[in-house]
C-alpha cells in the first residue's frame, strides 16, 4: 500500500458508497406551483454530457463503474436541481436543515460518510436525494411542517434511499443498465462516455419508472428506524404526510409511487411494532430556526 | 518445562495475542471511504482510503473505528470495513494534504465530470457549491451543541 500523489491520479474518484439516482419523496405531492416537474428534472439531468471528458483509466465492470461514477452523478443531480430552483435565500434555514440532517444520519448505517443538505427555493412540496449523500428539500415542504421531528422524518426517508442504494438498483435493473454493463466491460472504454451513459441510465431509470413501491416503502421503513435511533419522534413523518395528503391527492402524481394512504398505514404499523415510541419533537426550536432569516 | 518457563511462555503467548488484537487490520470494502478527524460526518476529512486498503484499528467506539494508515490517523464507519480483502481492490490511501489543489479538490470539490456537465448544460454550479459549503461550514462543536440542546443524535436520552 502506498500513498499516491493526487496530481498523478488518473480519474479516480472519492465516491464513498454506492447510491445512485434521484428520488422523489413526495413526487405526487406537488401543489402545482413548481417551475419544474418530474419530467423536466429528467430532461435536465439526463441530457447530453460533454464529449470532451476522456479518462484514460480502463473501467473494470458495471459494478465498479457505478461506484466510481456515483459521486459525479450525484453532484450533477445536485447541480441540475439547485440550478433550476436555486437555493432558498436563508442562511439560518440552510444551517438548520444541515444540523437536523446530520443528526438523523447518526441513526443511519452511513454515519461518518459524505452528506450535504440543502433547501431549494420552490413552493413545491418535495424532497430529493442524489447519489453519495446529497439531499435537497423544498422550501414549500418545510413551510408545511410543524416541528423538527417532521423535518427529521422527511430527511430520514431521503437518507434511507441513499443508504439502501435504491437509485443504483434502479439503474442496474434497467435494460439500459444491462447494456451499459456490456459497454463498460469493453477494454479502453472512455470514461467520459461511460459516465454520460451512466448518468443517462440513472436518470432515465428513475424519472421514467420511478422507484418501485417496495423501494418507497423500504425507505419509509428504514427512515423510521433512523429517526428513532437518532432520538426523534417517529410520528413526525406520519403527521406531515397526513397534513399534505389533500394537496398530494389534488396534484395527482406518479403511478409508480405508492399512495400516501398506503404509506401512512404502513408507517403507523411500523411505529406500532416499535412500541409506539416517542421522541423529540422540538416544535419551539423548529419555529425559531425556520422563522429566522 | 518448569512452571516458571510455562508462565513466561504463556505470558508471551498472551502478550502476542493482545498485540494481535491491537494491531487488527481490516480492509475497506466500499469503493472509497473518508477518514475523518472525529466520529461523524461533521468532522473534517483527513484522508481517503480506497477499496481494499488495509487499515490498522487503534480503537473502537460504537460503530466507529479509529484507524491508522500511511501516517493518517482518523475515524471511519466500521460498516465500511471487512476482515476479507474485497475483489477489485484499489488499495491506496490518499492524503489530501499532499494533493494538488486541482485534483485534490475531489476530496470534496466539484468533480471535473460534474463541472463539464454543468458547463454543457449551461447551469451555474454556484448554488450546488454553496450547498456543499454550507454543510462544510458547520463546526463539530456547533453540531454537538445542537444535539445536546435537543437531546437527539448522540445525546438522546
Amino acid at each position: 500500500m502506498k500513498v499516491k500523489n493526487w496530481t498523478k491520479q488518473v480519474v479516480i474518484l472519492p465516491a464513498v458508497t454506492l447510491v445512485a439516482g434521484l428520488s422523489l419523496f413526495v413526487g405526487c405531492a406537488s401543489d402545482g406551483s413548481s417551475p419544474i416537474t418530474l419530467g423536466s428534472i429528467g430532461e435536465v439531468v439526463g441530457g447530453q454530457w460533454g464529449a470532451g471528458m476522456k479518462g484514460t483509466q480502463a473501467l473494470i465492470n458495471s459494478e465498479t463503474m457505478g461506484e466510481k461514477d456515483e459521486n459525479p452523478i450525484g453532484e450533477s443531480v445536485g447541480v441540475a436541481v439547485t440550478a433550476q430552483y436555486g437555493l432558498a435565500d436563508n442562511a439560518q434555514l440552510q444551517k438548520y436543515v444541515n444540523l437536523v440532517g446530520l443528526t438523523v444520519v447518526t441513526g443511519s448505517p452511513r454515519d461518518g460518510k459524505n452528506w450535504s443538505f440543502g433547501v431549494v427555493n420552490s413552493a413545491e412540496i418535495n424532497a430529493f436525494s442524489g447519489p453519495n449523500g446529497y439531499v435537497m428539500i423544498t422550501r414549500g415542504a418545510i413551510e408545511q411542517m410543524k416541528d423538527e421531528s417532521e423535518l427529521a422524518g422527511v430527511l430520514a426517508h431521503e437518507i434511507a434511499h441513499v443508504c439502501l442504494q435504491h437509485g443504483l438498483n434502479a439503474v442496474k435493473n434497467s435494460q439500459r443498465g444491462k447494456a451499459l454493463g456490456e459497454f463498460a466491460a469493453a477494454a479502453d472504454a472512455e470514461r467520459g462516455q461511460l459516465f454520460k451513459a451512466a448518468a443517462d441510465v440513472s436518470v432515465d431509470a428513475i424519472t421514467k419508472t420511478g422507484y418501485d413501491q417496495p423501494s418507497e416503502f423500504a425507505a419509509d421503513n428504514a427512515g423510521i428506524d433512523y429517526v428513532i435511533e437518532a432520538g426523534y419522534d417517529p410520528h413526525g413523518l406520519v403527521n406531515f404526510l397526513k397534513r399534505i395528503e389533500p394537496k398530494a391527492k389534488a396534484g395527482g402524481g406518479l403511478s409508480t409511487h405508492p399512495g400516501i394512504d398506503q404509506r401512512i398505514t404502513k408507517l403507523e404499523a411500523k411505529i406500532a411494532g416499535k412500541g409506539n415510541v416517542g421522541g423529540a419533537t422540538l416544535a419551539a426550536r423548529f419555529a425559531t430556526w425556520t422563522k429566522a432569516k | 518445562m518448569t512452571r516458571k518457563a510455562t508462565a513466561i511462555l504463556m505470558t508471551c503467548v498472551l502478550g502476542a495475542g493482545a498485540t494481535l488484537v491491537l494491531a487488527e487490520e481490516l480492509f475497506v470494502k466500499d469503493y472509497a471511504i473518508e477518514i475523518r478527524e472525529g466520529r461523524g460526518s461533521t468532522y473534517p476529512v483527513v484522508g481517503i482510503a480506497e477499496k481494499g486498503s488495509h487499515l490498522t484499528v487503534l480503537e473502537r467506539k460504537g460503530k466507529f473505528l479509529k484507524v491508522q494508515a500511511e501516517g493518517l490517523v482518523g475515524w471511519v464507519n466500521g460498516g465500511s470495513m471487512s476482515d476479507k480483502k474485497p475483489a477489485n481492490s484499489i488499495q491506496d490511501v490518499k492524503n489530501p494534504a499532499t494533493a494538488d489543489v486541482s485534483t485534490g479538490a475531489a476530496v470534496r470539490g466539484l468533480d471535473p465530470l460534474t463541472a463539464e456537465y454543468g458547463k454543457n448544460k449551461g447551469y451555474s454550479t454556484a448554488a450546488f457549491d454553496q450547498m456543499v459549503n454550507n454543510t462544510k461550514a458547520i463546526k463539530p462543536a456547533e453540531w454537538e451543541a445542537f444535539t445536546k440542546e435537543g437531546k437527539v443524535g448522540p445525546d438522546k436520552p
